[in-house]
């Protein structure tokens, strides 16, 4: 890879942001993913190559972050650097220039307020070339229903942290059945189980976003 | 022996009929009793007679004074609704950036209602439930601040802000003390201090903004005469020994910590663990034979050093039959 985009990778991977950002400590001063991937745009290089150095950065935080070498904090200032780069090449995905590998549609489940883990995934996913609708936190049934409408061949991935809204992640997927049988959908947080996610009559279930990530590129290809 | 001799006797490692059980009750508490969610977090007769009643019908050893996080950061001025059969939520008023936090003000416990009904909730356990081991409560450093700026916004400022939060989480630990104090002035046998965001910082982030704060509320606790707890859910592996040198007296263990036998022999001889079932996939779901062989394992594992609880909060949806099944395993033969 070229210098500049390892550098853009490298941002992603240690959570440079931008120039001002003060951390990590030992790049300060130096440009983040904000100026970098906008100066990568500008000398030419194009917006898929510029992604697969954000990917390639990405990959080295997932690895990190299940190896228990970074934690919480880090993943989310990589999750901030790749928002940066990202805002760049927006414009170009959204003109066609770029294309991204699908949409995938994500959100906490109805009465649960847990975001942390929903965030990462969105994250890590948004990194790895998709477009990422997050609908936020206590999503309702019907929110994941209207978003299916304006989206046709989405995914829709559904967080749950808390044995209590783990139920209604059951009625989301019965709802969302209802009115599009074969909507894909894959289901994840720390309670969630491969069994439960069979019992409710999800597609997929996995206890990371690298997982996530698998799945929906194998869907991709 | 009731439950506070009990509880009080293991603690000072004397001799005991059986290790104390301690699960963490909150939804399931209001549920057996058949009080709103709202009722059990803002009344305390409410909170106090659910718990007693508990206690009571499955034989625990301590009542608590646990339902949110929310008592602290609404005398902080966060905002918190409180639906009727769900959980507390904060609707606004947090803090907006790192700086602002710099410039927030301890509290008064006495002057904010949701602190008072705690010290009212310990006042009753005294009248009503002095044969219990009474558990008063507050949220460590890392915990509050979360609840104070929200997860995602509290885990940039470590990195981004560090002399900001420091700041903050001076003035959080100076509360909490304040609030220590009365919660053992009015009776409480122990303090629990809640810092479950601490499993996901790191072990860095950890020393660098919990473990002296931790320490220094275990010692106002211990100074103002009554036993501490430490709650940190979540996979602790990587600080337990930090944990464990707060000198807290009980140091919880959720099951997501792969083994307590690496961290057993850290234990001074006045210390225990409280732990570790996971309150999923055994105490909810599991076979009875399955939560008594886990029970067994785990007091094994602590050398027999271990409170008998899940690792965390008991779900709502929990058998009240496989309360009973784990309570009977908590009376595990001798190691
Ligand atoms: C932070 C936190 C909070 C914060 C949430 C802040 C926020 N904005 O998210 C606050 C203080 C608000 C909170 C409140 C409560 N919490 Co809480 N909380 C936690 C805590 C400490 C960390 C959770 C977290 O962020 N983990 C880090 C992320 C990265 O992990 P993760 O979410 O699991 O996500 C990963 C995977 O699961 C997966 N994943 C997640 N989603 C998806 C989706 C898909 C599609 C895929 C593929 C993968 C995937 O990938 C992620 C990255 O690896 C845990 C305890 C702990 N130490 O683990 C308790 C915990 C989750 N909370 C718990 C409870 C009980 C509560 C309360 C009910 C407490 C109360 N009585 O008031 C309330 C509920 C509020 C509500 N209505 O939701 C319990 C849940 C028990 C249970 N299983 O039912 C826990 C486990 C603590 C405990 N042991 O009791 N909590």
């Amino acid at each position: 890879m070229e210098e500049i985009l390892n550098n853009l990778a490298r941002c992603i991977e240690f959570g440079k942001t931008d120039k001002a950002s003060a951390w990590p400590p030992d790049m300060k001063e130096q440009d983040g993913a904000d100026e970098i991937a906008l100066r990568a745009l500008e000398e030419g290089h194009p917006p898929d190559r510029i992604l697969e150095a954000l990917i390639t950065g990405m990959e080295a935080v997932g690895r990190k972050f299940s190896e228990n070498k970074i934690f919480v904090p880090q993943m989310l200032m990589s999750a901030k650097a790749m928002k940066a780069a990202m805002a760049h090449l927006k414009p170009a995905f959204e003109s066609g220039t770029a294309r991204r590998k699908g949409t995938f549609v994500i959100g906490t489940v109805q009465g649960d307020l847990h975001d942390i883990g929903k965030n990462i995934v969105a994250m890590y996913i948004e990194g790895n070339g998709y477009e990422v609708v997050d609908l936020g936190v206590d999503v309702k049934p019907e929110q994941f229903l209207a978003e299916i409408g304006k989206r046709p061949g989405c995914v829709v991935g559904m967080s749950a942290l808390l044995t209590t809204t783990m139920i209604n992640m059951k009625r989301t997927v019965e709802v969302i059945r209802d009115a599009y049988p074969d909507q894909v959908i894959c289901v994840g947080g720390a309670p969630v189980t491969e069994k439960f996610c069979r019992d409710i009559n999800a597609d997929f279930y996995s206890p990371g976003p690298q997982g996530a990530v698998t799945f929906l590129n194998k869907l991709a290809s | 022996m009731n439950g506070y001799q009990r509880s009080i006797a293991f603690l000072k490692n004397g001799t005991v009929d059986r290790p104390p059980f301690h699960p963490i009750i909150m939804r399931w508490a209001a549920r057996h009793a058949g009080t709103s969610y709202r009722e059990f977090c803002l009344n305390p007769e409410a909170k106090c007679d659910a718990m007693i009643r508990c206690a009571r019908d499955f034989d625990l050893d301590w009542v608590t004074v646990m339902s949110d996080p929310w008592a602290e950061a609404s005398a902080f001025g966060v905002d918190v609704a409180y639906p009727e059969n769900d959980l507390p939520v904060d609707t606004g008023g947090h803090l907006p950036d790192a700086t602002s936090a710099a410039l927030l003000k301890p509290f008064d416990p006495t002057e904010h209602p949701r602190c008072r009904n705690r010290l009212t909730e310990i006042d009753i356990y005294r009248k009503k439930a002095a044969d219990y081991f009474i558990v008063g409560w507050v949220e460590g450093p890392v915990a509050e601040y979360v609840d104070l700026r929200g997860a995602s916004e509290a885990s940039l400022d470590l990195l981004m802000e560090p002399d900001h939060v420091q700041q903050t989480m001076d003035v959080i630990t100076e509360s909490a003390l304040r609030f220590i104090r009365l919660q053992v002035e009015r009776g409480a046998h122990c303090i629990g201090i809640g810092d479950a965001f601490c499993s996901q910082i790191g072990p860095d982030l950890y020393r660098q903004f919990a473990f002296e704060r931790q320490k220094m509320l275990v010692d106002g606790i211990h100074a103002a005469g009554a036993f501490a707890k430490l709650h940190i859910c979540g996979n602790t592996s990587a600080i337990l020994p930090d944990m464990i040198a707060t000198g807290a007296d009980i140091v919880d263990i959720d099951h997501l910590v792969p083994s307590m036998s690496a961290f057993a022999a850290m234990l001074a001889p006045s210390q225990v663990f409280s732990g570790k079932a996971d309150p999923v996939s055994v105490i909810q779901d599991a076979s009875p034979e399955k939560i008594h062989q886990t029970v067994m394992r785990d007091y094994r594992d602590a050398g027999g050093r271990c409170i008998i609880s899940a690792g965390c909060e008991i779900t709502p949806d929990t058998h009240p039959d496989n309360m009973r099944v784990f309570r009977k395993a908590a009376e595990v033969p001798e190691t």
